[in-house]
C-alpha cells in the first residue's frame, strides 16, 4: 500500500506541469460546451478560448513527449506552489459555478454615470433599428440604449431586485450587468419600477416586469422608471445567461 | 526515442524553473503556499457570501481573458527563444538608445500584443539581448500603440479616430520617454532578473555558437556539460547525438525545435502564470471591497479626476482593448483628459501588471518604473489639458 502511495506521488511529481495543463485544458472545453464561459466572458472570446485550449493541447504534448526528471525535495516543492498557484482559478471557477453577480456587485461597479452615458453612447449603437414599434420583449441593456425613444412604451423586461432603505415604499431598482470583455469590465444598467407592494420583492430575487415606461428626471439626470402592471418572480437563469454583453 | 529529444551531453535531468537554492527563494515559496492557504480558507469559509461571489467572479474572469493572450505570449516566447538569435535582434534594433526606443515603442503597429502577452515575449527578447530602454518602451507602448486597442478605442467613443488617434499618440510619447528613463538609470545588471536555468537555452551562453538549424538539443548549461561535449568540424555534439545535423534532415530538425519552442514556452507560462494569478486575485478584492462611486466622489478638480482614474485602472486591471469601453462611459461627467489618463496608464500598469514584472525585472525597477510612469503620465495629462486650453 504505501509503495502504491509513493508510486502514485512519484508520478504526480514527475507530471505535475502536464497535470496542470490537462486540468486547464479541461476546464475550457467544459466551460465551452456548456456555455458555462458566458458567466464569465463576451462570447465574442469565445475564439481565443478555443485557441488558448489549443496551445494547452500543445504544450502538454511537448511536456509529455520530454519527460521531466524526477523531482524531490526543493525543485519538487517549488513546482508543487507553482501548479498549486495555477489551480486557485480553477478552485474559485468551480465554488462560484452556479451563482452571478448580485446587489454586492451593484454596489460595487455603480458609479451613478452608466445610465445617461450609455444612452448618448449607444443611441448610434448598430442594432437600433432592430426593435420593432411593437416589440415589448426588451432587455434593459434595449432599454437603457434608447431611453429617449422608450418615453410612453410598453415594455416586459427582467432583472435583479435591489431595494436600499433610501428608496421611496413603492419604487424598486431592477437592474443587471452589461459586460463588454468580461465580468471585470461589467457596467450596472438599471431601471426604476413604480408599483405598489414592490416590498414583497426581497433584494436579489429575479423577477419579470411588465409596464409603461416614462423619463423622470432626477436630480437633473433623466432616468427611466416602468410604471409596473405586473409583476411576477422567476427562477434565476443558468449564470451564462444573466448577463448582457454589448 | 527520438535521438535528437533525448540528448543530454550531461546524462543529468534538470528541473526545468531551477532550484529555489537561497533562502530568499526558499521563503518566496513558503510564501506561496501561505497565498494557497489564504485561498483555500476564503473558499471555505466564505464561500456562500456575496462578497465572495464578486471576487470569485472578477478574479477567474480576469484570469480566463488573459489566459489565452498569456499562452500566446509564452508560445511566442518560446519561438523567440529558438529561432531568433541575438544577432537577428541587434541587426533589427538600432544601438544606440533613441532610435532603438522610438522604433520598440512602435512595435505594436506591426506586432499586435495586449498586455499580458506582452509580458512573456518582452522576458525572451531580453534574453536575446534586447537593449533594456527599448524593452520598456515596447512593454509599456505595445499595449497601447496597437491597430486592436485603436479601433476598440473609436468604436468606444462613437467611431471617433481622433480620441483613437490622441490615445495612441498619448501612449506612444510616454512609452519612449519611460524607455529613455529607464535606460538613462538602469542597466541590463541592475534592472532584468535572469532567468531559470533551464530557460536558458544553449545558444545564449557558451553554446552560442552552435548553429540552431544543426536540430542538436543539449539540455544543460556549458558549466554542467564541461568536459561531456565533443567538438567536430567545429560543431558541438553530446555523447548521445553524435550525428552530423546533415543527418537529421531539415523536416525533423523542424520539427524538433517547435516542440523545444512549445517546451520553452510551458514552462515560461507556469514561471510567469502564477504571478498573474497573484495580480488577478488582488484585483478582484479590490473591485469587492472598492466602490467606483467612492473614487467619483474625488472628481472634484481636473488633476483629482485625473488621479483617481489612475487609481481606477491601477485597481480594475482591464485588458487594453475593453477599457476603452469602460473609460468612455465616464465622458458625460469626466473630461477627456481624466479618461485619456485611464486609457493610458492601464495598459502600462495595473495590479496583475505589476505581479507578472517579478518574473522579468528587480523589485528596485519595478517601484521605480511604476512611480515613473504613474509621473509621467499625470504630467502628460497635465500638459494635454494646459495646452488644449
Amino acid at each position: 500500500m504505501t509503495r502504491m502511495v509513493k508510486t502514485a506521488v512519484g508520478l504526480i511529481g514527475h507530471h505535475l506541469d502536464v497535470l496542470i495543463f490537462g486540468l486547464w485544458l479541461g476546464m475550457l472545453c467544459w466551460l465551452l460546451l456548456t456555455d458555462t464561459d458566458k458567466a464569465f466572458l463576451h462570447p465574442r472570446f469565445r475564439p481565443f478560448l478555443v485557441g488558448g485550449g489549443i496551445l494547452l493541447a500543445a504544450f502538454m504534448m511537448a511536456r509529455l513527449a520530454d519527460p521531466q526528471q524526477q523531482r524531490t525535495g526543493w525543485p519538487l516543492t517549488d513546482t508543487t506552489a507553482r501548479v498549486l498557484l495555477l489551480m486557485a482559478p480553477l478552485l474559485f471557477l468551480t465554488s462560484v459555478s452556479g451563482q452571478g453577480m448580485g446587489t454586492h456587485a451593484l454596489t460595487k461597479k455603480y458609479s451613478g454615470m452608466e445610465q445617461q452615458t450609455l444612452s448618448r453612447l449607444l443611441e448610434r449603437g448598430k442594432s437600433q433599428s432592430e426593435i420593432g414599434e411593437h416589440q415589448r420583449d426588451l432587455s434593459l441593456l434595449e432599454i437603457a440604449r434608447r431611453m429617449k425613444q422608450m418615453n410612453g412604451r410598453r415594455v416586459v423586461t427582467e432583472g435583479l431586485v435591489y431595494r436600499p432603505d433610501i428608496m421611496p415604499k413603492n419604487y424598486l431598482t431592477l437592474f443587471r450587468f452589461a459586460i463588454f470583455c468580461c465580468a471585470a469590465d461589467a457596467l450596472p444598467v438599471w431601471v426604476f419600477v413604480e408599483k405598489d407592494g414592490v416590498a414583497a420583492f426581497d433584494d436579489e430575487v429575479w423577477i419579470r416586469v411588465e409596464g409603461t415606461v416614462r423619463i423622470v428626471n432626477f436630480n437633473g439626470t433623466d432616468v427611466p422608471v416602468i410604471k409596473a402592471d405586473t409583476m411576477v418572480k422567476k427562477s434565476a437563469p443558468a449564470p451564462g445567461k444573466q448577463y448582457l454583453f454589448f | 526515442m527520438n535521438p535528437l529529444a533525448s540528448a543530454n551531453p550531461t546524462g543529468l535531468r534538470h528541473g526545468h524553473h531551477g532550484t529555489p537554492s537561497t533562502p530568499t527563494a526558499r521563503l518566496f515559496v513558503f510564501v506561496q503556499f501561505g497565498f494557497i492557504a489564504a485561498l483555500l480558507g476564503l473558499i471555505v469559509f466564505f464561500r456562500h457570501t456575496t462578497e465572495f461571489a464578486t471576487l470569485s467572479i472578477t478574479f477567474v474572469s480576469i484570469f480566463l481573458e488573459a489566459l489565452p493572450f498569456m499562452l500566446l505570449g509564452a508560445a511566442i516566447g518560446g519561438f523567440i527563444e529558438v529561432f531568433v538569435s541575438k544577432t537577428v535582434i541587434t541587426r533589427i534594433v538600432p544601438a544606440r538608445p533613441l532610435p532603438a526606443i522610438l522604433l520598440t515603442a512602435a512595435l505594436g503597429l506591426v506586432f499586435p500584443v495586449c498586455e499580458c502577452a506582452i509580458v512573456p515575449v518582452v522576458r525572451r527578447l531580453f534574453s536575446k539581448g534586447l537593449p533594456l530602454g527599448a524593452g520598456i518602451a515596447f512593454l509599456l507602448g505595445g499595449p497601447i500603440v496597437n491597430p486592436l486597442v485603436a479601433l476598440s478605442t473609436a468604436v468606444a467613443y462613437g467611431n471617433d479616430p481622433a480620441i483613437a488617434g490622441y490615445r495612441l499618440a498619448s501612449g506612444y510619447l510616454i512609452a519612449v520617454i519611460m524607455g529613455l528613463l529607464i535606460d538613462r538609470f538602469f542597466s541590463r545588471t541592475t534592472a532584468l532578473v535572469e532567468l531559470p536555468e533551464e530557460n536558458t537555452g544553449p545558444m545564449d551562453d557558451g553554446c552560442r555558437q552552435l548553429p540552431s538549424s544543426t536540430g542538436i538539443i543539449i539540455e544543460a548549461s556549458p558549466r554542467q556539460a564541461a568536459g561531456k561535449l565533443h567538438r567536430k568540424d567545429g560543431y558541438l555534439f553530446s555523447v548521445r547525438s553524435l550525428t552530423p545535423p546533415q543527418a537529421t534532415g531539415n523536416a525533423l530538425a523542424v520539427a524538433v525545435q517547435i516542440r523545444r519552442a512549445l517546451r520553452h514556452g510551458a514552462s515560461d507560462f507556469i514561471d510567469v502564470g502564477r504571478f498573474l494569478v497573484f495580480g488577478a486575485f488582488v484585483a478582484g478584492v479590490l473591485q469587492a471591497l472598492v466602490a467606483r462611486g467612492d473614487l467619483v466622489g474625488l472628481f472634484g478638480s481636473l488633476p483629482l479626476s485625473v488621479l483617481a482614474m489612475m487609481t481606477l485602472a491601477l485597481l480594475l486591471s482591464l485588458c487594453s482593448e475593453a477599457d476603452a469601453f469602460v473609460a468612455a462611459s465616464f465622458r458625460t461627467t469626466l473630461p477627456l483628459t481624466a479618461q485619456m489618463a485611464f486609457m493610458v496608464l492601464g495598459p502600462m500598469l495595473d495590479l496583475k501588471l505589476v505581479a507578472m514584472y517579478f518574473r522579468v525585472f528587480k523589485k528596485r525597477l519595478i517601484l521605480v518604473m511604476s512611480l515613473l510612469t504613474v509621473v509621467t503620465v499625470f504630467l502628460c495629462m497635465m500638459a494635454a489639458a494646459w495646452v488644449a486650453k
